[in-house]
């Protein structure tokens, strides 16, 4: 019993880097209906922009906060740059442009900073923590907790804040938003921006874990997507949640389910999107809405 | 005092043209239709002067020239438009859509918000009572209210009004126009009007101008035009006017 | 310029493969506006055969003829995945796997089972084609990009597949086959010999592909491309028509991938990453995913641009340069030109006859 609760807990902790880029994706879906296969790999240069800094001598929080703030910056500027030209188009186009950006970024990361993997020192120490019987290092805990309350702020944002209802509406009718003088073009940038600094909180917080290298964010965003795909794009909600299902799921099926090794633990999300979207093809929180012809 | 004037505006959509130099011009404070069949030019007028379509020639608003300018800040500059279906943002609530139209208000009347609100809402009780409802949820009429107090809460010098009569029952289209009307000359709003409906539209308006294939044919005060044969005849004719849509 | 070369053309290297070319002949219904075209398609694999049959070694050597090989059989795989892009709005990420299914089939059935290779590539065709109505079945119930991300989905799981079925598939250290040689009497080496079979499969393939595309298929895709709604309302069963374009767009690449795996004779798990996929939607793209001409310039950049950056970078960052030119040359294209390089080739030549033909119409209108 224990067992099965320690496995659920640390499936938990790292369904939260998969419910943090899936939010992340959802937001860049709903502003510009683009499938975000970058995602993952621009979390994963804000990981190595944390590293450099912090090798060089800053205080983790510190360097957390530049980063977040360059990640915004630089997500915002892919969105200028590379979607604006493309703004519209039919998904397979915005689909193409964002393998582009995976595969480009990905390379430009191992250019500049190398293949091997580095090591980021955990900002909560090396001790752990027992939860009902469970042991979790404080790193576990201490990372669920600042993506926790990132998603929740995230969500406070979108609720409570003028800007996020000003997004909402960009996001959900750029037509009538222009009307009533919201800059959609700027919406979608800071949308963007805001999807990469939701990311970014995840691939820095969790580096010490991924440990830092080009691909440490490769299979997170394959769950991500996955999770996104279980939520139901339109959802963000559901995408967080979906996220932390698929956590604890591909955990318990890598302990537990004879013949999955962590080789083919990909297989459990994807099995289990299979048959969601067989039974509900909208996602598990999505909405059916009526198409126009 | 001339708040918007068009000078041969021309414009055409994937290479069909639209319009085809259009003329007109609304004073500050006045009620103005735009009359004609469907494909007359009403919609793309509209459209021309919120700047949701590219245009040749020139649009004046306010003594500034903003053709070509983007939809967002001619909007800024105090021109509301209830687009052709409503606009309506479905997912968010009644009360987030009417919020959305107190936010694109200039700053100098942000302390009045509360106010107006109360205003709209005693016009249209139903966006009080189902503020916290889906804005999706809501009946075409419904709909139809919400888009005009959602544009109005802007506090827009100019409204444009795309046919609110569109799919609507006639006796919530009078209802409607007749709030219009409340409003417009409550809070000193020029309003163009764009109609298929002829006989409705000249009950509320001050003046109107009648389009046809993308041109002005006619134009006079709502008096004139219901008297003119040649209008009566081609617009007004039988008692049930325009199509069904 | 008569279709009374085709026969002529095909039959010389086809002498094994005459099973695929003889069922072709009465399985397709007769195809409007193809005579033309297909001469001249014709005549130009002709000459290209003939050049690559009499081609002394100095002239092209066995590693030229080797990626000649690859630059065909990637042709054939991202043929089949057009169908997906330019005509079924849909995409595979997943290309790259079912070409490695395609290539271990025969890979198993020729290394273990004795099979001759002809016979082992056309069972790659078959299993391909099972392989892809599996994974399309669901497209049935969901929407077009699900089905990419099922795909995806198939192209990460399959390297660790491979590796782990090591009683079927060799694990880490793959298959490998004997040497393809020519008929005995025939003087081809036996990349070249390859490569007339490689050729003239393709051309079989694109040309059965684009009759299927040009009669009532072609059209029921495209209505349900631009509108599934509309396609709907006329009855058009496009999740079924779906199925049906993937399964065969599946078949293509295994049977690319089979060919593929006689050209290289080894198939290891880590030949058919998700790279391959990448590289191969690249192909597509970059080519024009419209074109079946597009999908030979797609696989001629697939295989030679990496080749080329080799001079110029440092060998252990090829691989990273070789992603920044596929990620630099995807952008290019889509922002640039929107229908791939084959689009822009023949927007060059409809320039040039539309001027020829308005030159010559003014002067009418003048006189």
């Amino acid at each position: 019993m224990t067992e099965l609760w320690q496995q659920v807990l640390s499936g938990l902790g790292s369904g939260f880097i998969y419910a943090s880029l899936a939010l992340a994706i959802c937001l860049v879906f709903q502003g510009t209906g683009a499938v975000n296969f970058a995602q993952g790999v621009m979390a994963t240069a804000s990981a190595y922009l944390a590293w450099s800094l912090v090798s060089n001598g800053m205080n983790f929080w510190l360097a957390l906060v530049l980063v977040l703030a360059a990640s915004f910056v630089l997500g915002a500027l892919i969105e200028r740059v590379f979607i604006r030209p493309v703004e519209g188009s039919s998904p397979l186009v915005m689909l193409t442009v964002t393998v582009a950006l995976l595969i480009g970024l990905q390379a430009v990361v191992a250019l500049i900073w190398g293949d091997d993997p580095q090591q980021l020192q955990s900002p909560f120490g090396g001790g752990s923590v027992e939860v009902f019987g469970a042991r979790l290092t404080a790193q576990q805990l201490g990372a669920a907790a600042v993506v926790l309350v990132t998603l929740l702020l995230a969500g406070a944002f979108f609720r409570f804040t003028t800007l996020g209802l000003r997004m909402r509406a960009a996001a959900q009718n750029p037509a009538s938003a222009r009307l009533l003088s919201i800059d959609v073009g700027r919406m979608l940038a800071l949308g963007w921006g805001l999807a990469a600094t939701v990311g970014a909180v995840a691939g820095v917080i969790f580096a010490p874990t991924l440990g830092v290298s080009p691909a440490m964010m490769d299979s997170s965003l394959l769950l991500a997507l996955a999770a996104a795909t279980l939520g139901g794009f339109e959802s963000r909600g559901g995408a967080v949640v979906g996220g932390l299902v698929l956590g604890v799921a591909a955990n318990l099926a890598s302990r537990y389910i004879p013949g999955i090794g962590s080789d083919l633990q990909l297989v459990v999300p994807f099995a289990v999107i299979f048959l969601v979207l067989l039974l509900r093809p909208q996602g598990l929180f999505g909405r059916v809405s009526s198409v126009r012809a | 005092m001339t708040l918007l004037q068009l000078t041969g505006v021309r414009a055409a959509y994937d290479g069909v043209q639209a319009l085809h130099g259009m003329d007109l011009a609304v004073t500050g404070g006045e009620m103005v239709a735009l009359l004609g069949a469907n494909g007359a030019g009403k919609t793309t007028t509209l459209r021309a002067i919120s700047g949701t379509v590219s245009v040749e020639g020139a649009v004046v608003f306010d003594e500034r020239d903003v053709t070509g300018w983007a939809a967002h800040r001619v909007a800024r500059l105090g021109v509301g438009h209830v687009p052709e279906g409503r606009g309506t943002f479905v997912d968010l609530t009644v009360e987030e859509n009417l919020t959305l139209g107190t936010l694109a208000r200039g700053s100098r009347l942000r302390g009045q918000v509360k106010e107006d609100l109360a205003a709209v809402h005693e016009l249209f009780p139903i966006l009080r009572d189902f503020s916290r409802r889906q804005a999706g949820a809501l009946s075409g009429g419904q709909q139809q209210m919400l888009a005009i107090a959602r544009a109005i809460l802007g506090r827009p010098r100019l409204l444009l009004v795309d046919e609110p009569s569109l799919g609507l029952a006639p006796m919530v289209t009078t209802e409607i126009l007749r709030s219009l009307r409340v409003l417009q000359a409550e809070w000193q709003l020029a309003v163009l009007l764009a109609e298929q409906n002829a006989r409705r539209a000249l009950a509320v308006v001050d003046r109107a101008y009648v389009l046809e294939s993308g041109r002005v044919v006619a134009s006079g005060s709502a008096a004139e035009l219901r008297e003119n044969t040649a209008v009566q005849d081609a617009y007004l004719g039988a008692e049930q006017t325009g199509r069904p849509a | 310029m008569s279709g009374a070369r085709t026969p002529a053309v095909v039959r010389p290297p086809a002498e094994r493969d005459s099973e695929i070319t003889v069922s072709t002949s009465h399985a397709l219904p007769p195809a409007p506006r193809v005579g033309l075209r297909t001469a001249w398609w014709t005549a130009a694999l002709a000459v290209v055969l003939l050049l690559a049959a009499l081609a002394p070694a100095s002239v092209i050597s066995d590693f030229q003829f080797f990626q000649l090989n690859r630059v065909v059989t990637f042709a054939i795989a991202i043929g089949g995945l057009n169908l997906l892009l330019g005509w079924a709005g849909t995409i595979s990420a997943g290309h790259g796997a079912l070409f490695g299914i395609g290539a271990y089939t025969t890979a198993i059935l020729v290394a273990d089972h004795g099979v001759p290779w002809p016979l082992a590539v056309l069972a790659s065709l078959v299993v391909g084609l099972v392989v892809g109505a599996l994974l399309g079945l669901p497209a049935l119930r969901l929407g077009g990009m699900n089905l990419g991300l099922i795909t995806l989905a198939i192209a990460l799981l399959l390297p660790p597949l491979l590796t782990r079925l090591d009683w079927l598939t060799g694990g880490p250290f793959g298959k490998t086959t004997p040497r393809v040689e020519a008929p005995p009497g025939l003087p081809f080496s036996s990349p070249q010999w390859l490569f007339l079979v490689n050729l003239v499969v393709l051309a079989v393939v694109f040309w059965l592909l684009s009759n299927m595309l040009r009669g009532r298929m072609g059209r029921a895709l495209d209505a349900a491309a631009s509108s599934r709604v509309m396609a709907a309302a006329h009855a058009i069963p496009t999740n079924r028509i779906t199925v049906a374009v993937f399964a065969v767009s599946a078949a293509v690449a295994a049977l690319g991938g089979a060919l593929f795996h006689l050209t290289t004779r080894t198939s290891t798990p880590d030949s058919f990453t998700f790279l391959l996929s990448i590289s191969l939607i690249a192909g597509a793209v970059v080519g024009g995913s419209r074109s079946f001409v597009g999908a030979i310039i797609g696989a001629a950049f697939v295989v030679f641009v990496p080749e080329s950056l080799g001079g110029f970078v440092d060998p252990a960052a090829a691989g990273q340069w070789q992603q920044v030119v596929y990620a630099a040359a995807l952008l290019l294209v889509i922002y640039f030109f929107p229908r791939g390089l084959a689009g822009l080739v023949r927007q060059a030549r409809n320039r040039l006859v539309r001027r020829s033909s308005t030159n010559a119409r003014s002067q009418e209108e003048q006189s």
